[in-house]
């Protein structure tokens, strides 16, 4: 029943039946997690501190301990400091809380329409304790309500996707119910099902023999490997409905918009809908650092985040993370890896718009090569020669499969759509096996 | 505009003064067409000096001209990346571009991937170009400039030098030949590539990078690149140093790094590289200066802009 049996046929028949090989979504969220330094935040830290954390460790939430009860009584995540962001703004603006006032009081701070049920319950909460105890809010006001979503470590990663592909973004793997063994994301998730499902060697097979520590899990269905074949066009995810701002949009519009339409990031765009940048949630953190960025624009705030980031890494980033509609899932799926990113903006070029002196590098062909008209859609500009592009491959034949120049968006684009980690989960929730297939598929809810 | 009016324009960079706006203008006009008569790779010879990124340390730049002389007594190669970050973008990038109007043969200035349109506007240069002179123009000027740097450059056909890395689009030096590289950055690519790119010891050929651009390129890679074009080693810049510089690939490739203290807070330590004539490489560090990190002398206002103009 060794998995190495079928490191040469890793794609799973139709009918499974007893002896198949197991599923990736069979392996256990416990092993995903194993060997993780678990970082947790006091339940009576402050929230700068709780940021200060956030941004020291690379991470996005944090569980919260409370040491008389020697339990975990919640999530610190930044949607809920966002929230509660605005809401201090808006109390602070407005006057002494009646309902018209209040709604007067969020307008002028959020110059939008910001209707009072949006604040989140949690936010509300917060400042209602925050009021009582002071201007110091420990973070433990802010989280009690959102749920804190866990599971064992025998809970089978079936039974996450399931979670993730709702838009939860992290389950916290319980080793039992006074101590967690690991916080388990999505990115862990999705970079798991790549590395044992989606890698491809030059020769293009799906090759799983560099993972044999993992062998019992990395196995995929036939539905599995042709949907990474799929373009993004095809798998829907080109809907043109994005929330965008502009640079100079205000920080606490931006936030504003982030609640009200229950997303995780706003593309920023030009006054030609070019995409130039992108402000998520993550951001928020900064405003921790620095007081000031409330009142300041999205521009502002997107550098002061890439200025520290750059500083704790040593590495500077591509201004956006784009794809082209017509680039593979595979190959966004590698990109979203590569750079942990939690969703790439799908963006087309611009109509007719270039600039005047951009032109498209041509590559003379050497050995072997491939040749493809990059037409990306769209008439070019006057002016503008279109391009050709060669693919190189090198004399010994192992070479990393380069993504045609025209998977990547390029930096005239306008943004059409956008794959985040939750697209991800909810394409693999959908294809993945059905359960009557066979007994180990287990999707029992997580109760 | 003559020889006397740049040394003049030199002079007062030295010192720390701007340029006034329609200075800048004419000195990128002028660098434009030095640079328009530049192959994408240029052959040069040893002696040289060479320095990894800047990023608008100008102090610390002043400082690289004290530890290694001043241009044109001492050749130099910068590797690209002098602008974003520090607050001294303007005073770098002028300095340079006037001492390769003034000596076009003594310095030479590779383009980074810092030198670009949209990075610039995300990581300072165009924030610091807007305060200092009240508008966008002398940002223009000077990324028009960008799009005609050199890409990479060899030191006496033996030592290959590019900002970022390797491509898996380019085995052979004459592919570098064959862009065109008078534009922007493209976001994927050779030409991207070769300034993204990062060398990695965990890799064995080329990986995905997490900068989003790029790829990670390891040992095989490194071989074979050199073997095929008859090189003995890369030189590079791209990535902080702690140690102001970094040797990988059992002497295949170094990465030098020339802001220290980088972004004021780092506390890393820089490093010049001196080629001498038999192609030995000596790296010398250093500590950023002590003006570096005091207080910049004071933006001007817009009203006062016109101190700034003769």
């Amino acid at each position: 029943m060794s998995s190495n049996d079928r490191a040469d046929n890793p794609v799973l028949s139709d009918h499974p039946g007893i002896g198949a090989a197991r599923h990736w979504l069979t392996t256990q969220a416990g092993k995903l997690v194993e060997n993780q330094n678990v970082i947790q935040v006091d339940s009576e830290a402050t929230i700068e501190e709780a940021c200060e954390t956030l941004i020291r460790h690379s991470i996005q939430s944090v569980p919260l301990y409370d040491h008389r009860s020697q339990t975990y009584v919640g999530m610190f995540d930044l949607h809920d400091y966002a929230s509660y962001l605005l809401s201090k703004r808006a109390t602070l603006m407005g006057s002494n809380n009646t309902g018209g006032s209040d709604h007067e009081g969020l307008a002028a701070a959020t110059g939008g329409t910001m209707r009072r049920e949006s604040i989140s319950p949690l936010a509300r909460k917060a400042l209602g304790d925050g009021a009582r105890r002071g201007s110091v809010v420990a973070v433990s006001d802010m989280s009690t309500v959102n749920p804190f979503y866990s599971v064992l470590p025998e809970t089978t990663v079936a039974q996450v996707a399931m979670v993730f592909a709702k838009g939860a973004h992290r389950v916290a793997v319980m080793e039992n119910e006074r101590a967690i063994r690991g916080i388990l994301s999505q990115t862990r998730v999705v970079r798991y099902f790549f590395e044992h499902c989606a890698v491809q060697s030059s020769s293009g097979a799906n090759n799983d023999s560099s993972n044999s520590s993992n062998a019992s899990g990395g196995f995929i269905s036939r539905e599995e490997d042709q949907m990474l074949d799929k373009t993004l066009t095809e798998l829907g995810l080109v809907t043109r409905d994005i929330v965008t701002v502009r640079p100079e949009t205000p920080v606490l519009q931006a936030l504003s918009l982030l609640e009200q339409w229950r997303v995780s990031s706003l593309a920023v765009v030009d006054e030609e809908k070019r995409l130039v940048g992108n402000l998520s949630v993550g951001d928020v953190k900064y405003l921790v650092k620095d007081r000031s960025l409330i009142s300041a624009s999205c521009r502002e705030l997107v550098q002061a985040g890439r200025f520290l980031q750059g500083v704790y890494q040593g590495k500077d980033r591509a201004a956006v993370f784009s794809v082209r509609p017509q680039a593979t899932l595979r190959y966004a799926l590698s990109k979203l890896v590569a750079t942990g990113a939690h969703r790439l903006w799908i963006t087309e070029p611009g109509a007719g718009e270039v600039l005047t002196k951009a032109r498209c590098g041509v590559v003379e062909q050497q050995s072997s090569t491939t040749s493809d008209s990059t037409n990306t859609g769209g008439p070019p500009a006057a002016g503008v020669r279109s391009c050709r592009r060669a693919s190189v491959s090198s004399s010994s034949s192992q070479t990393v499969a380069i993504a045609p120049p025209h998977f990547g968006g390029a930096f005239d684009d306008t943004v059409c759509g956008v794959i985040s980690l939750t697209d991800v989960m909810q394409l693999l929730a959908e294809n993945a096996p059905k359960p009557e297939a066979d007994p180990e598929y287990n999707y029992a809810s997580m109760d | 505009m003559s020889a006397a009016d740049v040394d003049r324009f030199i002079d007062q960079l030295y010192k720390g003064e701007l340029l006034a706006e329609s200075e800048v203008q004419k000195v990128c006009q002028l660098v434009r067409e030095v640079l328009a008569d530049e192959p994408n790779v240029v052959r040069i010879s040893a002696p040289v000096t060479v320095i990894g990124d800047v990023h608008g340390q100008f102090y610390d730049l002043l400082e690289i001209f004290h530890i290694g002389g001043k241009c044109p007594s001492t050749n130099y190669l910068f590797l690209g990346d002098y602008v974003d970050r520090g607050n001294h973008s303007v005073e770098t990038i002028s300095l340079l571009v006037c001492l390769k109007l003034r000596y076009p043969r003594r310095i030479h200035l590779l383009r980074g991937n810092h030198e670009s349109r949209n990075i610039t506007k995300t990581y300072g240069f165009y924030a610091e170009c807007m305060h200092k002179y009240g508008s966008a123009g002398v940002w223009r000027d000077f990324t028009d400039v960008f799009d005609y740097l050199a890409l990479a450059v060899t030191i006496d056909e033996s030592i290959f030098c590019v900002h970022g890395g390797l491509s898996p689009s380019i085995l052979h030096i004459d592919q570098i030949e064959a862009l065109d590289r008078f534009g922007e950055i493209p976001h994927e690519g050779a030409l991207a590539d070769i300034l993204w790119s990062d060398p990695d010891g965990d890799v064995e050929t080329f990986g995905r990078s997490q900068r989003g651009a790029g790829y990670t390129f390891g040992s095989l890679v490194v071989d074979r690149f050199l073997h095929i074009n008859g090189m003995s080693h890369i030189l590079r810049a791209h990535q902080l140093c702690m140690e102001g510089y970094l040797v990988l690939f059992n002497d295949r490739l170094s990465t030098v790094w020339s802001a220290p203290n980088y972004c004021y807070r780092c506390g890393n330590v820089a490093s010049l590289l001196h080629i001498d004539p038999y192609l030995k490489r000596d790296f010398i560090t250093f500590d950023a200066a002590p003006l570096s990190s005091a207080k910049a002398p004071p933006a001007p206002n817009a009203a006062q802009n016109n101190a700034y103009f003769l």
